[in-house]
């Protein structure tokens, strides 16, 4: 009977979530980054991927039109790289909701994601997820405020 | 539909860790009395439902949560749907109410009918409390005055009404099985009272001495005292000996295994029958559930009394009480206090502790002095409940002790007492009123013998 109520998302769940994400070319256009069918179908796979490798559930259209919309304006966004560092960032996004343990709401951990983006790592994925998420998380499982740097003290904040 | 339904009905059979709701569902289809289309609603409702609690438990701030967490909430859903079910107890308005009304007017009913489970639970841990036995034994002590309160405070109705979220060490005589929980509270709740207001039917002196002479050391171990008095209760009537005292002598005993011997199974069953049934009339038990549970608990006891009888072994079931020797007079002897930085480091780690429970067991293995547990009780480890819950688990001779040096006469000194002091102090006088008369009486006959 367990199987008659499953959590893994729908297909018409993820038909939704292609609509919504298409829907966002339009407010990206002007940054000269748009998505076709096909990258908006992967886009829904990776995230689809990400939830069962990171053992969570998503209800609604998810957090992809979010991120996109977050992302637009980074300047290390652009048309070559847009899909594939999407991809990354969506990974990265559930890893490290896991990883902060639940306690940053989404649009926290978007904001987070984006500055570090921009300001400390430059556009690189792997500086964002192997140096500064990794110390968030670490900080919010030590019980410290989510933004201490270790060379500020616990007390020093940094941007985001 | 409506006609089979008045000749069939759904006997729902609770498996291991299936929620009602779904064993209650699978029967429903499984009969005819829901079509596949109905089923499939249903599940559609339950997946709109989920979506509709998780963002409720997330506050709208995350679109994702751990499958482990929607799954537990999941499972709330699935409770409290089935404790509807119980409270409509009527399979084929049930089945109305979720073809027309859906899931979650179902969810609904169900969600106001724990609230009013909780309030009856919680009526019922007060008459628990006030017929506890008053003979100290720590699982039990530990179980009614710690444990079961902290449901109350723990339990999360809307996102895990499936839990049980107390420590309960105290074993019933009839364990329950298949409930979890404000349905397992409720059922542990009723069944505690009954084995309650049984052995307070019995002296608390007879009863301590029955313990006593089960284990020395009877206060430690875990066993349930309801099945020790019962038992006998029971021998003290097969011997046609008066109940009240529940002496059983060696002499009894020879009698018993004389006359028990041989006897069939069949026969032994149906005097244990009557015994019971002589046992409720003895002690003025009207009530249904009592006389149901008393047989119950005979019922269990045969098997093992067959054993004893076959094995020549019925010391095993049936105790010899051991009364206490006359009170000698407690002394007093202070242990030495704990070195300055020992207890910082203590008061240091206590206050790190989440829950009141490590507090307590790392005080009871650090705290060997009467002095160092005073000024750790004014020191600011312990808040609000945490003063009672420590003082629970305090023995009869500690608290004569606390008696003695702070609550006896102690008008006058209050202004030598420092706020933190005062604050403890009077957090001890509100524990030591609210305790029963019995073991209030037996404190203060210790404290009067301290010398």
């Amino acid at each position: 009977m367990a199987h008659l109520f499953s959590l893994i998302p729908v297909a018409v769940q993820n038909q939704q979530a292609v609509v919504e994400i298409l829907g966002c070319n339009e407010k990206t256009r002007r940054y000269g980054l748009t998505l076709s069918q096909a990258d908006a179908r992967q886009l829904v796979e990776t995230r689809s991927r990400a939830l069962i490798s990171n053992g969570r559930v998503e209800f609604g259209g998810g957090i992809i039109d979010k991120l996109i919309l977050k992302f637009r304006d980074s300047p290390y966004l652009f048309r070559q790289n847009y899909v594939d560092t999407l991809d990354a960032l969506i990974e990265t996004f559930y890893y490290f909701k896991n990883e902060s343990l639940d306690e940053l709401s989404d649009d926290a951990l978007l904001d987070a994601m984006k500055t570090y983006f921009d300001h400390n790592c430059a556009g690189s994925v792997e500086l964002l997820q192997n140096r500064e998420l990794e110390r968030l998380a670490r900080n919010i499982r030590f019980g410290y405020s989510p933004f201490a740097r270790e060379d500020e003290g616990e007390e020093g904040e940094d941007k985001a | 539909m409506n006609n089979s339904l008045q000749s069939k009905s759904i006997t729902v059979a609770s498996s291991e860790g299936t929620p009602y709701f779904i064993v209650f569902m699978q029967q429903a289809y499984e009969k005819g009395f829901m079509d596949a289309a109905l089923l499939e609603k249903i599940q559609m409702q339950s997946v709109a439902l989920l979506a509709k609690r998780v963002e409720r438990f997330t506050f709208g701030e995350s679109s994702s949560v751990l499958v482990t967490k929607a799954e537990e909430i999941l499972h709330s859903i699935f409770y409290t749907a089935g404790i509807a079910l119980e409270k409509i107890h009527n399979d084929k308005k049930a089945i109305t109410v979720l073809r027309e009304e859906g899931l979650e007017a179902l969810y609904t009913i169900g969600r106001s009918y724990i609230d009013e489970r909780v309030i009856s639970a919680k009526q019922l841990l007060q008459k628990v409390q006030e017929s506890a036995v008053s003979v100290y034994h720590h699982a039990y002590h530990d179980t009614v005055f710690s444990g079961l309160p902290q449901f109350f405070n723990r339990y999360d109705a809307d996102f895990g009404a499936q839990m049980t979220p107390c420590s309960i060490d105290y074993p019933l005589s009839c364990p329950i099985s298949q409930q979890t929980g404000v349905s397992y509270i409720c059922s542990y709740l009723e069944s505690l009272l009954i084995e309650n207001r049984f052995c307070r039917k019995f002296s608390d002196q007879d009863v301590e001495a029955l313990l006593r002479g089960y284990e020395k050391d009877y206060a430690e171990q875990f066993f349930n005292i309801f099945d020790l008095v019962i038992a006998n209760a029971c021998g003290c009537l097969l011997a046609q000996k008066d109940v009240l005292p529940l002496l059983i002598t060696d002499a009894d005993r020879n009698y018993l295994q004389q006359q028990l011997e041989h006897i069939e199974r069949q026969q032994l069953a149906n005097q244990m029958t009557e015994i019971a049934r002589r046992l409720c009339d003895l002690l003025d038990f009207e009530n249904e559930a009592m006389r149901l549970y008393v047989a119950d608990a005979m019922q269990k006891l045969l098997p093992i009394l067959r054993l004893a009888l076959e094995e020549k072994r019925l010391e095993a079931v049936l105790i010899t009480p051991r009364h206490k020797a006359p009170d000698q007079p407690l002394r007093f002897v202070p242990a030495p206090a704990m070195e300055d930085e020992a207890f910082r480091q203590l008061t240091d780690e206590l206050r790190s502790c989440r829950f009141v429970e490590d507090k307590i067991r790392l005080i009871q293995r650090q705290v060997k002095s009467h002095t160092d547990l005073c000024d750790l009780l004014a020191a600011g480890c312990l808040f609000n409940n945490e003063f009672d819950a420590l003082f629970s688990v305090l023995q009869d001779e500690q608290l004569a002790l606390f008696y003695h040096k702070s609550l006896a006469d102690s008008a006058g000194r209050e202004v030598f007492l420092t706020e933190e002091e005062r604050l403890w102090q009077k957090k001890l006088l509100s524990f030591y009123q609210g305790l029963p008369v019995e073991r209030k009486r037996m404190v203060e006959g210790l404290a009067s013998t301290l010398s």
